[in-house]
């Protein structure tokens, strides 16, 4: 028997009632949709796209917090929302953009600490030893347990919030921007503290961000999202390169320290800004903007071509590898 | 030009505070020792010494505060008052803050249905004239000292169940609340544990505000003969009995009146005071 995937999406898709501007009714109007993706304990799957695309409403569906509308969500093999709360963060900790807002401004961090381990019963002799390990992990000084939240840093809050993460000892850490509320150098030391819990402890990782080069340099895949879909997966390496979909050229295109290394294909920006997802244009959502685009592009919806091993590309134009050597 | 202050002014304790502060704390001392030495049953009265005026008004040091119709001594009814009115006042507000919180934060936590019910009862309780009911329920149910308290407690509830409302609304969605539930944390360990104290400063304002009308509700209901029953006896009963004598033996309910006047006036400016320290947006 094969042990199930850690995280596995299939058509995933989740639509919110949402009130459009000048307008009494809330309508339905999808926010993700189709979405499907695979991850493996110990590897990190990297999510990037614009603001709105719909990024954290994935996070949230997949670890649970929110009902999918259509399609399946499984975590170790069982529907999120299925699994007890307990048992599900032992499985899974989601890792947030403002640390300082997820402790409790009036508990002391020590306490804050403990509590997950008070939750899961531990003892308090196990206690201490798991508060050191995890204050170890995360490279912050055991003085600091006797502070409160407003008494240190944004980067210590934030290796606070992943530390609390780490008693529990969970097998995915879904981080959702967890370096844009930090300054350059601590994001700095941030992306080696990911990389060294990757490694140490073969955590597996859902990292959301917009900063392009962090991901590539965590992510064993990459995810790019637009407009509630995911328009390409696959390797860094490849994502934003000549393969690459216009739309995910168009955002490395646009951040410069990802193109280090990287062959650049060109400047494509990209015109204006997204459209709302209560007005999704019709066939490739991208067309309004798509320098590329087609007659084909406004009228049909673009299919999901493998390029190349676990390389997918949604976009009428994308080349089959296999097909183009020939 | 600029002329609008826009440096807040350091926090001084204003002096008027200072003294409302002493005065209550004053008035519990004396509750508080006097229930020692005198019960509402322990006051002779004399009836060769009825309606005797207080000292400096034709009185002697043998009844400093006068006597009553009666010829008890009103020093004693009055120490026994005090004890009898603060403690219906403490214990009312208290009820009403912790039936009133436990409301708002049920209706908060479970939307829906339950928030509807609860939220309508809210707002039928806000829309009846309070004393009415209250004097419906006494005049139903006969008075007793425990049902007149509990009644009493129920003043106002409805206002902490609205702000505990919105308060839990708003810090169910805050990073910490939901941090305590990705941990695993169950509903008792984020309401109770995280949320509480984050709300109960607002809480603690609405208390002290709500204090003095408390007060005030006892004495309106113990004049009216609903409230305190003899041989016990508050402020509220002690000016109902004097006002048949107000022209005659004016201090029967002119005493009584002062120190309430007095508690309630320095309840409200610790309120407000209260109010001034632990809110950081205030209200008009
Ligand atoms: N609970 C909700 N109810 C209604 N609409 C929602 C809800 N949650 C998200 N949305 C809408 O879904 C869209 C996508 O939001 P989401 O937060 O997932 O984007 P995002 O990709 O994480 O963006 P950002 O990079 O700014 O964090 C937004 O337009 C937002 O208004
Ligand atoms: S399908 Fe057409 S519009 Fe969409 S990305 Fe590809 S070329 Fe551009
Ligand atoms: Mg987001």
């Amino acid at each position: 028997m094969t042990e199930p995937l850690l995280l596995e999406a299939r058509a995933l898709s989740k639509a919110f009632r949402v009130r459009s501007a000048g307008s009494v009714w809330r309508r339905l109007t999808t926010i993700i949709e189709d979405i499907s993706l695979r991850l493996d304990i110990g590897r990190t799957l990297g999510l990037v796209g614009e603001s709105g695309s719909g990024k954290s409403t994935l996070a949230s569906v997949l670890i649970g917090d929110l009902w999918p509308s259509g399609g399946e969500a499984r975590l170790s093999g069982r529907r999120p929302t299925e699994i007890p709360r307990r048992q599900r963060a032992r499985i899974v900790q989601p890792i947030v953009q403002d640390p300082r807002a997820s402790l409790d401004p009036r508990w002391p961090i020590g306490k804050l600490l403990s509590e997950p381990l008070e939750i899961h019963g531990d003892d308090i002799d196990k206690r201490h030893a798991k508060i050191a390990s995890a204050l170890e992990a995360v490279d912050l000084p055991s003085d600091i347990l006797s502070r409160f939240p407003h008494e240190v840093s944004g980067g210590q809050a934030q290796r606070l919030a992943i530390a609390r993460a780490l008693v529990l000892d969970p097998q995915l850490l879904v981080c959702d921007e967890p370096l844009s509320a930090l300054d350059l150098i601590t994001q700095t030391g941030m992306i080696s503290l990911f990389q060294r819990l990757k490694t140490q402890r073969r955590l597996s990782m859902l990292f959301i961000s917009h900063d392009l080069a962090a991901v590539r340099e965590l992510s064993d895949q990459m995810a790019v999202m637009y407009l509630g879909r995911i328009v390409e997966i696959g390797p860094p390496d490849v994502i934003g390169g000549p393969l690459s979909h216009p739309y995910t050229r168009a955002l490395v295109a646009a951040a410069p320290r990802f193109t280090t290394g990287l062959r650049r294909s060109g400047r494509a920006p990209i015109l204006g800004e997204p459209p709302s997802h209560a007005a999704k244009p019709p066939g490739c959502a991208f067309h309004p903007r798509c320098p590329a685009a087609a007659p084909v592009c406004r009228r049909d919806a673009p299919p999901t071509v493998r390029i190349m091993g676990e390389h997918s590309v949604t976009c009428h134009f994308a080349q089959p590898q296999a097909l183009a050597a020939e | 030009m600029f002329e609008t202050q826009t440096v807040p002014r350091p926090a001084k304790t204003p002096r008027i505070v200072f003294c409302a502060l002493a005065f209550l704390a004053g008035l519990f001392v004396v509750a508080l020792l006097s229930s020692f030495f005198v019960g509402p049953s322990d006051i002779p009265s004399d009836l060769r010494a009825r309606l005797e005026p207080p000292l400096f008004f034709g009185g002697s040091w043998a009844h400093p505060l006068g006597t009553d119709e009666l010829g008890r001594d009103m020093l004693m009814r009055l120490l026994v008052s005090i004890r009898t009115s603060l403690l219906v006042a403490t214990l009312g507000t208290l009820i009403g803050a912790v039936l009133g919180t436990a409301v708002g934060m049920v209706a908060a936590s479970y939307s829906g249905i339950v928030d509807d019910a609860l939220m309508t009862l809210v707002d039928v309780q806000a829309s009846l004239p309070f004393i009415i009911i209250a004097l419906a329920v006494i005049a139903f149910a006969g008075p007793g000292f425990w049902l007149f308290i509990l009644v009493v407690g129920l003043y106002g509830w409805e206002r902490y169940a609205r702000i505990a409302r919105s308060l839990t609304l708003s810090a169910q969605e805050s990073g910490y609340a939901r941090a305590t539930a990705h941990l695993g944390g169950g509903s008792f360990r984020i309401y109770v544990r995280h949320i509480l104290p984050n709300i109960a400063s607002a809480l603690l304002v609405a208390l002290t505000v709500n204090f003095p009308e408390t007060m005030l509700l006892e004495t309106s209901l113990s004049f009216l003969g609903l409230g305190v029953q003899p041989p016990d006896t508050s402020l509220g009963t002690m000016i109902g009995d004097g006002r048949t004598y107000l022209v005659t033996a004016w201090w029967i309910a002119v005493v009584p009146g002062v120190v309430l006047s007095l508690s309630a006036l320095s309840a409200s400016l610790v309120g407000d005071w209260c109010r001034d320290v632990l809110d950081p947006v205030k209200s008009p």
